[in-house]
């Protein structure tokens, strides 16, 4: 049946639904399932974080010209890490998220970066990574939303170290960490340690290429996406 | 790329709401219950699945790099979880090597397989159009931004070819450097005209009205006999399954030794549910193949 | 059913010194079939966009458009959105879903409509249209054809009252175009949709059309049936009447004597009276230059498993010449300029292209462009080949001046119209000093006054030596300004020879002016000949007498 898709009555629903659902779960998780109950918590802790966003972007009905210009950004990550499908750690992504979330603000950002983690899996494959890639690219492009904000031009040495550091010292980890969730019943420091540092290579590759294409491409980026949105009105209040 | 759907599989062809919550139960269950009954039972039928959805050698390709996976995984629960009573040896370090995070590390690596083959499957059969379908349900304006950004994929992949040819002819790239930077021209040169062709997308989409309130979302499903059917099937199965694992039949304790829950009637019963429900899929498609066989004959 | 009209509306965009429509006034009466046109830049675009409020500009704005009568502000936007139906120029851009049933969809599921009622009327436009055997696909992948016949269905299937069509068919090879015109006259004739339809390639359009408007300079100039418009064109002496099609050209240039005739059928018929006698003024070909540019023999395919694209084809260029190729779509012309640059490598044959230097123009020229004035353009290209700065700044101006820039290099490329956009990516080009330039479908979207000076701007480069090889749909175009042509098929050059021959000897691949005047004078490619040849028949009448053929 097509739905109605202006009511509130969908928001509460699904706000109700999470606020039911994941106690629940987590109750049943530390009754039953004792040894994964860390998974579990993860779990529910990306889910959680990831609703609200998706809601409040709901309820705004965003209009025609947000949605396209999210959608070329979106596609645009897409593509990029398609093109460099070769190299799987050397990838345009999270420098992609980071000029979005810098031009448009933290809720595209946001949107952007979980869209693209979610969508490039259709072509790479979803798994069990799917949900922490997208929380870890959301998060990166909101970060990147609430640094650079309009009052302070991004300068390219801040854009990079901010790249860098986001991409080596949280979204590389916080992948790592999943791993370990997920394969391990008990989370010692060693476990964790030892994941990361078999990370470390990846994340620093990863965090380089995110620098290297931020200083090259993040201004002129930038700029283009300024001119637009002065040309076009897009994305402004 | 995404492939698309094998025609003649009938459970491809169910409604997306279906395929959606036959993934999450299984998923689910693989992913929590670290018990070697339906760990095995998951396992078996993923590949099964696998198999008949895509090719043997398809599901081969996959287990090739499983494989290793799972020998990571043994390897890393032994070497850093040391709880358990049952010490096999001791490393260099001190550390206990135990038969019990042994044992663990193996069902994680057996859960780790599993769910990597119902992904591969998954990665079939919920296509991007069955899970907007899904989405548009819950979040029809993340549905169709979805949506229009897998539109604008391709899109953009061939306007990135296009930019570089244009380019190469005003200034062929030499040397390492130089490359980086013609990509990094043909990267902003191609934003510059997508957002300039998105800004006739947008028009377009006011022109038609978007925007107005009351929007609804349609779907090229229908829920008719077969999903009856199969929802009939489906939904006392993961019932049985589900209360099987609240009373404690899935229980799987490692430490300080091992503890798997022995199956009495409601535990067996609950593997048996397990088992049928995970081979759903297989199950619906030999009816129809034999439906058809049936027809045929008949001719 | 719906009538719309304009009343004494004058616009002017912000910023801007003159306005872009004065005084229009206009009304489409129900169930009518209008053509507007006018050279590009007329104000064309805008009073078609004033049409719908979502769509209307920002700008200074007096006089009245209504909708049955009434102010089409009072109209809400979902009586609008669903009255008033929309496609654009490109077909590719208005898509916004993935899918081609969700794209027929889209416009129902924003009015609200319910899951029957959606499903019956895009299986009707589907039907109608004939979409049903690509239901399933994804958008992207269709052909420009496809493409813009999907955004018709997807506006249609909301069941509009008006449909309003801005240069629809202007990014379409002839075929496609034809096409999708018929699609819309069959929506007027068999289901009594008001159509306004704005246009540059009358040839087909204004024979459809119940009655034709033009504007120039944002004023109306001409409003009637195509022959009282063309009349009203031919009194003014309006410099537009050039872009009208060959018969009727012809007509004007004959008197206009009797009914205007739309088609080259019409057109013979009026031939058939004057008699046009003699050979055309046949031009000696000019010496051939020497050879820039050689293939030979040459076999090419995209991939080992996939058919041959180009099966031994044999193409020399010389110095100073412009070549056209013409061809179907999927021939391989674009294949052959792609070979030719060096982008691909032939598998067998060979490409003998001395020291000679290839530039190739994308068909999208803003693919060429990453700066933010022309004139950083321009020096980035310079600074490119790493010159001299005096000879980086001759070059710059030599290249600007030849294109007709001057007057642009500080605008943003982006901001520039598609003519414009083309003539500073191909100035860019011409920083190198490239020895052949290729273009891949110049004119496309161009209206007649762009090709003109498109066509000077590349005579004049050919003029000191440049080769320009092109593939064009633009028959009438290359039958003006190529000096050899030849037509693609089947992986080969076929009739490859001057110009004049070439159209001349062919019976589809040639203009409009030959097929009319083909039994009189088969010499004869341009309108001009034709128009020539008939005024000294007319003045020379009783000398000769012999009926042709």
């Amino acid at each position: 049946m097509p739905e109605r898709t202006d009511g509130r009555g969908r928001t509460l629903f699904s706000a109700a639904l999470s606020c039911v659902l994941i106690p629940a779960l987590l109750l049943l998780g530390s009754l039953v399932w004792d040894n994964r109950r860390y998974y579990l918590v993860s779990l529910l802790v990306i889910v959680l974080s990831l609703l609200p966003m998706l809601l409040r972007f709901e309820r705004r009905k965003p209009q025609a010209r947000e949605l396209v210009v999210l959608a070329v950004l979106t596609a645009l990550g897409v593509a990029g890490r398609a093109a460099f499908e070769f190299a799987p750690a050397f990838k345009p992504v999270a420098a992609i998220v980071i000029v979005a979330g810098a031009a448009f603000g933290c809720e595209a950002g946001f949107l952007v970066g979980a869209a693209t983690a979610f969508l490039s899996n259709f072509f790479f494959g979803q798994g069990p990574w799917t949900p922490w890639q997208m929380f870890g690219f959301g998060l990166v492009g909101f970060l990147a939303g609430l640094l650079f904000s309009r009052r302070f031009a991004p300068k390219r040495l801040a854009l990079c170290a901010f790249g860098g550091l986001v991409v080596f010292a949280l979204y590389g980890p916080l992948l790592d960490t999943a791993t370990v969730l997920m394969v391990s019943a008990d989370i010692t420091r060693e476990a964790i340690l030892a994941a990361l540092a078999t990370g470390v290579a990846f994340n620093a590759v990863h965090a380089g290429a995110t620098v290297v294409f931020l200083a090259l491409a993040g201004e002129p980026l930038l700029r283009k996406l300024d001119r637009v949105k002065v040309k076009y009105g897009l994305l402004e209040p | 790329m995404y492939k698309t759907p094998p025609r003649n599989d009938a459970f491809c062809a169910l409604h997306s709401a279906l395929s959606f919550a036959f993934y999450v139960v299984v998923l689910a269950v693989t992913m929590l219950v670290l018990h070697p009954a339906y760990l095995a039972i998951s396992l078996c039928s993923a590949a099964a699945y696998l198999a008949a959805l895509d090719t043997p050698r398809g599901l081969l390709r996959r287990l090739r790099w499983v494989l290793p996976l799972m020998v990571i995984t043994v390897f890393f629960n032994a070497m850093f979880s040391h709880r358990g009573m049952t010490v096999l040896f001791y490393l260099r370090n001190g550390n206990a090597v135990t038969l019990e995070s042994i044992v663990f590390g193996l069902l994680a690596s057996v859960m780790l397989a599993a769910t990597v083959l119902w992904f591969a499957s998954l990665h079939i059969v919920l296509t991007s159009e069955k899970l907007m379908a899904v989405t548009g349900r819950l979040a029809p304006a993340l549905s169709l931004l979805l949506s229009m950004a897998l539109r604008f994929v391709p899109r953009i992949s061939r306007q990135i070819k296009r930019t570089a040819q244009a380019q190469r002819a005003l200034y062929p790239p030499a040397g390492l450097s130089d490359r980086l930077r013609f990509g990094v021209r043909v990267l902003s040169v191609t934003v510059s005209v997508a957002l300039e062709n998105a800004v006739v997308t947008a028009d377009s989409m006011r022109s038609r009205g978007y925007g107005l309130p009351g929007r609804t979302a349609f779907r090229r499903e229908r829920w008719g006999a077969r999903e009856r059917g199969f929802a009939a099937l489906f939904v006392p199965l993961a019932a049985v399954v589900l209360a099987g694992l609240l009373a404690g039949r899935a229980a799987a304790n490692f430490y300080p030794s091992l503890d798997f829950a022995a199956p009495d009637a409601l535990g067996a019963a609950s593997r048996a549910a397990f088992t049928l429900l995970c081979n759903l899929p297989l199950l619906l498609n030999r009816k129809e193949a034999l439906t058809w066989r049936r027809l045929r004959s008949n001719i | 059913m719906a009538s719309v009209a304009f009343e004494h509306l004058t616009f002017t965009y912000p910023l801007a010194e003159t306005s872009a429509l004065r005084d229009v006034s206009l009304t489409v009466r129900e169930g009518e079939f209008l053509l507007l046109c006018g050279v590009s830049g007329c104000g064309k675009t805008t009073l078609l966009r004033h049409l719908k409020t979502a769509l209307t500009p920002h700008g200074a704005r007096q006089g009245r458009v209504l909708l049955d009568g009434e102010a089409l502000d009072t109209w809400d936007e979902r009586a609008q959105a669903q009255r008033i139906g929309f496609v654009l120029q490109q077909p590719e851009d208005q898509i916004v879903t993935d899918k081609v049933w969700h794209e027929l969809a889209f416009g129902l599921e924003n009015l609200g409509a319910d899951e029957r009622t959606i499903q019956l009327r895009v299986g009707e436009m589907a039907s109608f249209f004939g979409i049903q055997t690509w239901f399933d696909r994804e958008t992207d992948t269709l052909s420009g054809g496809q493409k813009q016949l999907l955004n018709l269905a997807a506006v249609m299937a909301m069941h509009p009252d008006v449909l309003v069509l801005d240069e629809p068919t202007g990014q379409l090879d002839p075929i496609a175009a034809a096409e999708f015109l018929r699609a819309v006259q069959r929506l007027n004739r068999e289901l009594g949709v008001t159509v306004v339809l704005s246009e540059h390639r009358l040839e087909d359009a204004l024979a459809m059309a119940d009655r034709a408007a033009v504007l120039e300079d944002g004023r109306l100039v001409a409003l009637g049936t195509p022959e009282e418009a063309a009349r009203a064109l031919l009194a003014q002496a309006s410099p537009f009447f050039a872009a009208m099609p060959a018969p009727v050209r012809l007509w004007g240039a004959l008197g206009a004597e009797g009914p205007c005739p739309l088609d080259v059928r019409a057109g013979r018929a009026l031939l058939r009276r004057v008699h046009p006698a003699g050979r055309s003024p046949s031009v000696e070909p000019d010496p051939e230059g020497a050879p820039l540019l050689t293939l030979r023999e040459v076999w090419f395919r995209y991939e080992r498993s996939a058919p041959d694209v180009l099966r031994g084809l044999d193409l020399t260029v010389h110095t100073g010449e412009i070549f056209a190729i013409v061809g179907g779509n999927g021939s391989g012309k674009s294949t052959v300029l792609a070979v030719l640059s060096g982008l691909q490598r032939p598998y067998r044959g060979k490409v003998q292209r001395g020291s000679a230097t290839v530039a190739a123009l994308a068909q999208d020229p803003r693919a060429m462009f990453w700066r933010d004035t022309v004139r950083a353009e321009l020096e980035d290209a310079a600074r490119a080949l790493h010159l001299s700065s005096p000879e980086a700044d001759a070059r710059i101006a030599d290249a600007a001046e030849s294109m007709a820039l001057t007057a642009l290099l500080e605008r943003n490329p982006f901001d520039l119209s598609g003519g414009e956009q083309q003539r500073a990516a191909l100035a860019k080009l011409l920083i190198r000093r490239p020895d052949v330039l290729l273009l891949d479908e110049p004119t496309k979207g161009m209206d007649a006054a762009f090709r003109a000076s498109l066509g000077a701007l590349l005579q004049a480069l050919c003029a000191r030596g440049t080769a320009v090889v092109l593939v064009s749909h633009d028959i009438a175009f290359c039958a003006r300004f190529a000096r050899r042509a030849a037509l693609l098929f089947d992986g080969r050059l076929l009739a490859e020879g001057p110009a004049r021959a070439f159209f001349a000897g062919n019976h589809f691949y040639t203009t409009a002016a030959n097929r009319m005047a083909r039994p009189w004078l088969p010499d004869a490619i341009l309108c001009e000949e034709v128009i020539d040849a008939c005024r000294s028949a007319q003045t020379g009448a009783g000398e000769r007498s012999s009926p042709p053929r």
